[in-house]
C-alpha cells in the first residue's frame, strides 16, 4: 500500500521540479532572480509560461488518468482515448466551431470540443453495449477515430477561405503555445470535474482485473462504472483537446511507464498516471521551447514522434508474451 | 441461507434456466452437475446475484437479492467465477486483497481486512506466494489463490464454479477438503462440477440439471445415484465403495469383473 503513494510524492516532486525550471526556460531564458523584479521578465513568466505550464500540468494528467482508466477498465493495455476515437470526435467539435465561425470565442469552441468527445463516448457505449469484448470496442473505436477523422476532413476540405482552412490545420496539431489564463479557466472545471468521477473508479478497475462476472461478484456496478468512464473521459479529454488541441499517445505510454512501479494494480495506477503525464507534457512543451527552430515545433507532432515507436516497440513486446 | 424459487432465465431466445429452484443450507455442500449447456454456470451465476433471472428470485436469509445493495450482496456471497483470467500481473497479496473490496473503506485496508487476508492465504497454503507475480504462477497455484481471493471476503454462501478445472489429481484432493473446510466453518457451499466421484465425496446435497430444469434434488447419496446419473448424462454410470468406504461414480460400461450384474443396472 505504501508503495503506489511514495512513487505519487516522488513523481509530484519530479513535476514541482520540472515546472520550476520550465517557467525559466524559453527562447528568452529568464534568472530566478528576475523572477520578482516587476518589469517584463515577471510579465513574460505570469501571463506566458505560467498559464502554458498550469495548462499542460492540467492537459498532461489528464490524458495520463483518462489512459489509465480506460486501460483498466477494458483490460487492454492498448487502449487510450485518442485510439477509440474521443479525441478525435472532440476534435471534430472544435472543428466545426471554427468552421461555423465561432473560433473566435474559445468558451463555444470549447464547448463544441466537449460535446463531440462526450457525442464519441456516448456512440462507443451504445455499439458495445453491455458486452465486454474488447475486440468489439476497438473495432468500434477504430470505426469512430475515422469517422470523426472524415467529418474533420471534409471541413477542412469544404472550407471557403484558405485562412480557415489553416487556422483548422494548425489548431489540430496540438500545442501550447500563445495559451492565457483564460485557457486554463476554460479547461479547469472540466478536467476537475472529470477527475473526481474517475477517481472513484479505483476500487472497481482493481476489481476488474479478475473479470467482469468477479467484478461484478465483488459488488461493482458495472452500469454504473461504464457511465462514470464515458462521462469522466469525455469531460477530461474533451476539455484538453479543447484547449490544447490533439495530444496523442500520452494517454498511451505513461500508464504503461508507471504501471510496473505500482506493482501493476489498476487502482493504484491513477493518480501515479496522472502526475507522470503531467510531468511529461511539462518536460516535452519545455524542449519544444528551447530547441531552436524558425518557428515553434508543435507539442503535438513532437509527441506523436515520441510515442509512435514507443507503441511499435510495446507491440513487439505484447507479441513476445502472446507467442 | 440463500434460496432459489422457480428460476426462469431466457438468453438469445433459449430457455436456459426453466423453474430451477435450489436451497443452500449453512454448514452444507451442495453440487450442481449436468451435461454442458444444463445451466449450471447462469444457476450460479443468478444465485450470486451477478445476472438476474426473468422470473422467480433468490433470496438470501428471506431477504430478495435484487433489494440489497450491490456491495451487501458482495459480502454475503462469493463467486468463484469458472474463467478467471487474472489480466493485470499483481502479485498474489494484492490478488487476495481484492477480496476485501466489498468490506474495505474509503482509505485503504484496516486491521480486519489484513486478518481476513492472513487467514485466506493460510487456509489455502499460499502464504509463499504473496509476493510472486500471479501471471507466472501455475495454473493450480493461480486456482488455490484465486479461491484464496473469495475466502478473504468471509462469505456466508460460497458459489464455485469448476473450481477443480485444471488442477492436477494432488491439488483437487486438496481444493475438495478445502471446499469441505469452508463448509465446516459454517458458510453454504455450492460447487458446479463433473467428476462425478467427486461430487459424491464432497456434497452433502446435490442438484442434477438438464436442459435448464432440475432432473433430480436431494441428498448427494440418493441424487448421485446410477439411475439419475443416467438420465441426465445418458450414458452408463458405475457405483461402487472404495477401500476407504467413500463411494467410487465411474461414467461408462466399467464396471469391473466378478462385480455382479445387479450392481450395475444398464442404461435407460
Amino acid at each position: 500500500m505504501s508503495r503506489p503513494r511514495g512513487i505519487s510524492f516522488r513523481l509530484a516532486a519530479l513535476l514541482l521540479l520540472a515546472s520550476g525550471l520550465s517557467i525559466l526556460a524559453g527562447k528568452v531564458w529568464i534568472p530566478p532572480g528576475a523572477l520578482f523584479s516587476g518589469d517584463l521578465a515577471a510579465l513574460v513568466i505570469s501571463e506566458l509560461r505560467l498559464p502554458r505550464i498550469v495548462l499542460g500540468i492540467l492537459v498532461g494528467a489528464a490524458l495520463g488518468l483518462a489512459g489509465a482508466v480506460m486501460q483498466g477498465w477494458l483490460r487492454n493495455p492498448l487502449a487510450d482515448p485518442g485510439l477509440f476515437g474521443v479525441s478525435a470526435s472532440a476534435a471534430f467539435g472544435a472543428v466545426l466551431s471554427l468552421f461555423l465561425g465561432l473560433g473566435t470565442s474559445p468558451l463555444a469552441l470549447a464547448l463544441f470540443a466537449l460535446g463531440g468527445a462526450a457525442t464519441g463516448m456516448a456512440t462507443l457505449a451504445l455499439v458495445v453495449g453491455r458486452s465486454d469484448s474488447i475486440v468489439l470496442f476497438t473495432l468500434a473505436g477504430l470505426l469512430l477515430s475515422s469517422l470523426a477523422g472524415s467529418l474533420t476532413t471534409l471541413l477542412i476540405s469544404i472550407a471557403p477561405s484558405p485562412f480557415l482552412t489553416s487556422e483548422i490545420v494548425t489548431w489540430l496539431i496540438g500545442a501550447l503555445s500563445d495559451r492565457s489564463w483564460g485557457d486554463v479557466a476554460i479547461a479547469a472545471p472540466f478536467v476537475a470535474l472529470g477527475t473526481l468521477l474517475l477517481a472513484t473508479t479505483a476500487p472497481a478497475l482493481d476489481a476488474l482485473t479478475l473479470g467482469e462476472a468477479a467484478a461484478r461478484s465483488l459488488g461493482v456496478d458495472m452500469r454504473r462504472l461504464l457511465v462514470t468512464v464515458v462521462l469522466g473521459v469525455g469531460l477530461i479529454v474533451g476539455a484538453s483537446v479543447a484547449v490544447a488541441g490533439v495530444i496523442g499517445f500520452v494517454g498511451l505510454m505513461v500508464p504503461h511507464l508507471v504501471r510496473p512501479l505500482v506493482g501493476n494494480r489498476p487502482g493504484a495506477l491513477l493518480v501515479p498516471a496522472a502526475l507522470a503525464g503531467a510531468l511529461l507534457v511539462v518536460v516535452a512543451d519545455a524542449l519544444v521551447r528551447i530547441i531552436p527552430t524558425v518557428s515553434e515545433i508543435r507539442l503535438g507532432v513532437v509527441l506523436s514522434l515520441l510515442g509512435a515507436p514507443f507503441f511499435l516497440l510495446l507491440l513487439a513486446r505484447l507479441r513476445r508474451t502472446l507467442a | 441461507m440463500l434460496t432459489a424459487r422457480d428460476l426462469h432465465l431466457v438468453l438469445l431466445g433459449r430457455t436456459v434456466l426453466d423453474g430451477v429452484s435450489a436451497t443452500l443450507q449453512p454448514g452444507r455442500v451442495l453440487a450442481v452437475l449436468g451435461p454442458n449447456g444444463a445451466g449450471k454456470s447462469l444457476l450460479l451465476a443468478c444465485l450470486a446475484g451477478v445476472r438476474r433471472p426473468d422470473a422467480g428470485e433468490v433470496t438470501l436469509d428471506g431477504l430478495p437479492l435484487a433489494r440489497l445493495a450491490p456491495r451487501a450482496r458482495a459480502r454475503a456471497i462469493g463467486l468463484l467465477p469458472q474463467r478467471s483470467d487474472i489480466h493485470w500481473d499483481i502479485d498474489g497479496e494484492t490478488l487476495v486483497g481484492l477480496g476485501r473490496l466489498p468490506h474495505a473503506g474509503r482509505w485503504g485496508l484496516a486491521p480486519e481486512d489484513e486478518a481476513a487476508i492472513e487467514a485466506a492465504l493460510s487456509a489455502t497454503d499460499t502464504a509463499a506466494l504473496r509476493r510472486r507475480p500471479v501471471r507466472r504462477l501455475s495454473g493450480g497455484e493461480q486456482a488455490r489463490l484465486l479461491l484464496a481471493r473469495v475466502l478473504a471476503g468471509t462469505p456466508r454462501v460460497l458459489l464455485a464454479d469448476e473450481p477443480f478445472a485444471s488442477l492436477d489429481p494432488a491439488h483437487q484432493l486438496d481444493m475438495l477438503q478445502r471446499l469441505r473446510a469452508v463448509a465446516a466453518g459454517g458458510a453454504a457451499v455450492a460447487v458446479v462440477l463433473h467428476d462425478l466421484t467427486q461430487a459424491a465425496r464432497l456434497a452433502d446435497d446435490a442438484l442434477l440439471l438438464r436442459e435448464g430444469r432440475v432432473l433430480a434434488a436431494g441428498p448427494a447419496g440418493r441424487v448421485l445415484a446410477p439411475g439419475p446419473l443416467e438420465e441426465a448424462f445418458d450414458v452408463p454410470v458405475w457405483r461402487g465403495t472404495g477401500r476407504d468406504g467413500g463411494p467410487i461414480l465411474v461414467p461408462g460400461a466399467v464396471a469391473p469383473l466378478g462385480i455382479a450384474p445387479a450392481c450395475y443396472p444398464a442404461a435407460g
